[in-house]
């Protein structure tokens, strides 16, 4: 992408903008957003854009904010801004905020506002003041609304009877701060005056455009929860009855403004008429129906004739349209509860039936799959749930009654899809539920059904303890144990060893004691510590004997040098990168050596020489191994006379010629004479020396414990013919060497003895091994 | 101090290091005494500092695993195979933990791998049959054998010979400058049946060769004539492990570990048991070294131990 020149830029958009260089008109707004949303992706056009809305009326942001999406493409330049820390273009960005027109609900809309506390923290002190001013400035919004609907609340509470607490009040301005973004939306334009409210009654399609603007938002905010059908789309309850207070409030206020300008529209008529209605209605309940229809024969004096489908109609389109403007979940459940709760405090008979329809709407709830979830409210539902609110008289409908007369009225007006003919149909769905018995095919008005005898009040409670549903949620615990019968268990019983292994690593590493059986863990070590001390470390010099050792270490080695000079000359060891690499500095591969010797390949290794030189012994048993018994004899001091011949092996017997080492050129081929055979029988009897002492030197040790071995020293010194006599002998069995018996036991063709007791010829009394006979 | 058998039977571990989760699989004393380095099967090099008694460095090679580590001339090197991927040899420079060469040749594990004690050369046998010659500097090979078994190979102490056990029964002796020529002696000894040789070691004096292997009998033989001198027997080896057994510095006794997880001591000169060491060994005791320089018995299973003479006046 070629770079983005500002003043060609600012030259393309010259025509929607002033001379200031904000957005010209409202008309102009879809154009540029538009082209921002398209073309903000490098800085510099982002920038140009900032300072056009920067410069822009603010009702035209406003218009920029609202319709078009420029508060989400404004959260996205925030956030683009954020993870480049870009601060000037922040600081911009943290202006423009400033200017934008805030309501609640746009607050509320994404993390703007919580970025931009961020920015209050961060250490530029620019940034951070400007943020602060925001921040304030938000709040101040914010705690505007609140004020406002702790007195909506206030006033509602006055037309509640006294016993409704305080805590539920209190929980429901919470509800309506997390959830009623649409009413204090509403009544934050309310207070901004950008949009008159409906019950002024300024125009007469203000009721409709009121209800219009509310289901606007309604979807706005349940389009975001994914809402089948929009009809249903729930609004807070908070905001059903803001809504109605609001209007309520507004009506009070306006009244007299509304019936001067509009005396004769039925809405306005329904608004005046509702509060001196309610108040009949909490007074004399008996009334109440007559006025309803009446209002209802007034509003709807040219449509229907009757009033008894009248008010039916009303009400269920009113409400239809009411729960469409509700939308979340909580307030509606409270509303249940009013409900239920009335059921519970009247005493009447018209309580039964109000219980029975509030039972069924609630059954019908808890047929959906959250308890609180109100997203499942079918229209039939919303059937069950006219008559009930119907059957409930006025107690807990006060602002609602009005408020769905003026949705049903404001329907009317321009809702012409809801024809008369529908009445009987859905009063047939709904008698049933509500009393069969009570109606003898006979329609009242609803109004008059559930009239409580004594005076209900308002109530605002939970639902009863058993109606409750319990729900728990839950994080994943990476420690929980899994479930190992699902799944492979084997790979479980790896993964179990794995981490045993590791948590014994780490107890190792970090020397922690383990208690045996506490953790299951095997560990039997009595201390986990890396490394224990039993004795102080002290290092002793070994005297060698002369001559030893016999060459200095690595004294002719060339790699010794090279390596030297190659670490003198290195960088920093942990300069190079990677493993297994040779290094630069490290001599390069094959001109160490002389190269025709590694093309050749290696040189071969002969297994015989020309001359074969052997010392042939393999016919020679070697020596028998000392035995434990001596060795216990031995032990622990050092019995003179088992050294056989100190030094023995330091006085060279004459024809060793000393170590092999050829005095100078080749070693030569045959220092021994190449006598075949001879040369061992020749050269054995030198050894006799060093040899025979061992087996001699037994008999002292073993005599401490057994008598001596008669074994005559002449005994190890036979003629010569005895050595080849002994081939004769059968060779040792391998089954009596190794366990000291054989299955074969005299029957056996080989060797019962023990390889030493062949050098006695004659009987061997093998006294020290007892065992072996 | 000399090295006698008062001082040897008292011996006592004095440090025990749980560094390694897994068998230790082969331990080197670097030839002045001062730290030793050890390799393990979880793939960790572990370098103990032996004038303060304690670990210096750890190191791992996950990517190709451990095995027969030993140090070279060059300081802060060592060579060691590997139990993973392939068989070849590599070159360890330590400090940095880099590679300097790779040797490569062998196909299947190896399982003698020794330096020579003056130059650069080094043996290395495979249970691929074949004995290899290497000189450090070259990452070719520059001598080839094969075999007809599992070969085992050591120099001697002055680095003029090597010596190669064959077929567990012989053992020829190799001029080191003219190791083409075929060897210059053979020693044939009577066949192992029951185990095959798995350690060959000289004495330090030269003058001795020892041979281990997976049974339970050590040999000893003459290192110029080849006679037999001694066979040790009473340690345990029960799983036919390759257990190595080693010198002391002045040859005069032999340390070998042991399945039971005790280290059993006997005088080279006479064959006689002098003691057994039992430490906190759980499992065989498969290295067993002693320090060139210092009075000093290094042995692994799991764990290291670290054995020094008791008390001085003993």
């Amino acid at each position: 992408m070629a770079p983005v020149d500002p003043t060609e830029l600012i030259k393309a958009f010259k025509p929607c903008l002033t001379e200031l260089g904000g957005i010209k008109s409202i008309s102009n707004v879809p154009k540029l957003f538009n082209l921002m949303k398209r073309y903000s992706k490098k800085l510099v056009s982002r920038c140009i854009f900032c300072s056009i809305l920067l410069s822009t009326e603010p009702d035209i942001l406003q218009c920029f904010l609202e319709e078009q999406d420029g508060w989400e493409l404004i959260n996205a330049w925030l956030k683009e801004g954020l993870k480049g820390e870009n601060y000037p273009y922040i600081c911009e960005l943290i202006d423009l905020l400033d200017k934008c027109p805030m309501t609640v609900e746009r607050l509320k809309k994404n993390d703007t506002p919580k970025l931009v506390k961020q920015l209050a923290k961060t250490a530029d002190k620019e940034i951070s003041d400007k943020a602060k001013t925001v921040v304030t400035k938000w709040y101040g919004l914010i705690k505007a609304n609140e004020n406002i609907n702790n007195g909506n609340l206030a006033r509602k509470k006055r037309k509640k009877d006294k016993s409704i607490d305080d805590e539920d009040s209190s929980d429901s301005t919470k509800l309506r701060k997390v959830k009623g973004g649409g009413v204090l939306q509403q009544q934050a334009s309310v207070n901004d005056a950008t949009v008159t409210n409906s019950s002024s009654g300024d125009t007469a399609n203000k009721p409709t455009s009121t209800t219009k603007s509310i289901e606007d938002d309604d979807s706005v905010t349940s389009s975001s929860k994914s809402e089948q059908r929009p009809r249903t789309a729930k609004v807070s309850f908070g905001k059903s009855r803001g809504l109605g207070l609001l209007e309520d409030s507004s009506t009070g206020s306006s009244k007299l403004k509304g019936s001067s300008k509009k005396g004769e529209e039925p809405h306005s008529t329904t608004d005046k008429s509702g509060p001196g209605k309610n108040t009949k209605l909490n007074s004399k309940s008996a009334d109440s129906s007559a006025s309803v229809s009446s209002s209802g024969q007034a509003v709807q004096a040219k449509t229907v004739a009757t009033a008894k489908p009248k008010h039916t109609l009303k009400e269920a389109v009113g409400f239809i349209t009411d729960i469409v403007n509700l939308s979340t979940v909580g307030p509606v459940r409270k509303r249940r509860k009013s409900e239920s709760r009335s059921k519970s405090t009247t005493t009447g008979s018209n309580a039964a039936k109000d219980s029975g329809s509030v039972e069924s709407s609630n059954n019908g709830d808890e047929q959906g799959q959250e308890p609180m979830d109100t997203d499942d409210l079918s229209d039939e539902m919303d059937d069950e749930r006219v008559a009930s609110a119907s059957g409930d008289d006025s107690n807990s409908n006060a602002g609602n009654n009005n408020n769905n007369i003026n949705n049903l009225n404001s329907n009317n007006n321009d809702d012409d899809r809801l024809p008369i003919v529908d009445v009987p149909e859905i009063d047939n769905l709904v008698i049933p539920e509500i009393d069969a018995s009570k109606l003898p095919g006979v329609f009242k008005s609803i109004l008059s059904y559930g009239r409580p005898s004594n005076k209900s009040k308002k109530s605002v409670r939970w639902r009863a303890e058993d109606r409750l549903k319990e729900i728990r949620f839950f994080e994943l615990d990476e420690t929980e144990r899994a479930n190992v019968s699902k799944g492979n268990f084997g790979d479980y019983r790896s993964i179990d060893i794995k981490n045993e292994r590791q948590m014994l690593q780490q107890i190792r590493n970090k020397g922690i004691p383990v208690v045996p059986g506490s953790s299951g863990t095997p560990i039997a070590a009595p201390t986990a510590e890396k490394s224990v001390s039993y004795l102080p470390w002290r290092l002793i010099l070994i005297e060698l004997p002369p001559g030893l050792p016999l060459t200095e270490a690595g004294s002719q080695s060339e790699e010794k040098r090279i390596q030297a000079e190659a670490t003198r000359n290195s960088l920093n060891s942990d300069f190079f990168p990677t493993i297994g690499t040779a290094p630069e500095y490290y001599p390069k591969e094959p001109d160490l050596l002389e190269p025709s010797e590694n093309i050749t390949g290696p040189r071969k290794i002969p297994l015989e020489d020309e001359n074969f030189t052997v010392n042939d012994f393999s016919q020679v048993p070697p020596p028998q191994p000392k035995t434990g018994e001596s060795y216990s004899a031995n032990r622990g001091s050092v019995p003179g006379p088992t050294v056989p011949v100190p030094g023995s092996f330091h006085t060279p017997v004459p024809g060793m010629g000393g170590p092999p080492r050829p005095p100078g050129g080749p070693i030569p081929r045959t220092p021994y004479p190449p006598a075949g055979f001879v040369p061992p029988v020749a050269g054995y009897p030198p050894y006799a020396g060093p040899y025979t002492p061992p087996v001699a030197a037994i008999p002292p040790g073993s005599g401490r414990l057994i008598p001596p071995r008669p074994i005559p020293p002449a005994g190890f010194q036979p003629p010569p013919g005895a050595w080849q006599s002994r081939p004769r002998v059968p060779p040792i069995c391998r089954n009596f060497l190794k366990n000291g018996n054989c299955r074969f036991m005299a029957r056996c063709n080989y060797l019962h003895q023990y390889p030493n007791s062949n050098n006695s010829h004659g009987p061997n009394p093998s006294s020290s091994q007892p065992h072996m006979e | 101090m000399k090295l006698v058998e008062s001082v040897v039977t008292n011996f006592r571990y004095a440090k025990i290091f749980r560094e390694n989760t897994e068998r230790i699989n082969s331990i080197d004393f670097s030839a002045n005494g001062e730290t030793l380095i050890t390799s393990s099967d979880d793939d960790s090099i572990v370098i103990y500092d032996c004038e303060k008694g304690t670990t210096k460095k750890t190191l791992n090679s996950k990517k190709y695993g451990v095995d027969l580590v030993h140090y070279t001339h060059a300081a802060n090197t060592a060579i060691h195979s590997s139990n993973k991927i392939d068989d070849t040899i590599r070159y360890l420079s330590l400090p940095d933990n880099k590679y300097i060469r790779y040797f490569p040749g062998h196909t299947k594990k190896v399982v003698t791998l020794c330096m020579s004690p003056v130059d650069d050369t080094f043996l290395s046998g495979s249970l691929d049959k074949t004995i290899r010659l290497w000189d450090l500097r070259s990452p070719n090979c520059q001598g080839l054998m094969h075999l007809m078994g599992r070969p085992v190979a050591n120099f001697d102490p002055e680095g003029l010979i090597f010596a190669v056990g064959i077929n567990s029964e012989s053992v020829k002796l190799y001029d080191l400058k003219s190791f083409d020529k075929g060897p210059f002696n053979t020693f044939k000894l009577q066949q192992d049946k029951l185990c095959d040789w798995t350690g060959l070691k000289f004495s330090p004096d030269g003058k001795m060769i020892m041979i281990s292997t997976n049974g339970n009998v050590i040999h000893l033989i003459d290192a110029f004539q080849g006679t037999p001198l001694q066979t040790l027997m009473g340690h345990v080896n029960a799983k036919n492990l390759p257990l190595e057994a080693s010198f002391s510095p002045d040859s005069q006794f032999i340390f070998s570990g042991s399945t039971d997880g005790k280290i059993h001591v006997w005088n080279a000169l006479t064959g006689n048991k002098v003691t057994t060491y039992l430490g906190e060994h759980t499992s065989t005791v498969q290295c067993v070294q002693f320090n060139p320089k210092y009075m000093m018995l290094a042995s692994a299973c799991t764990m290291m131990h670290f054995w020094i003479p008791g008390t001085c006046d003993e």
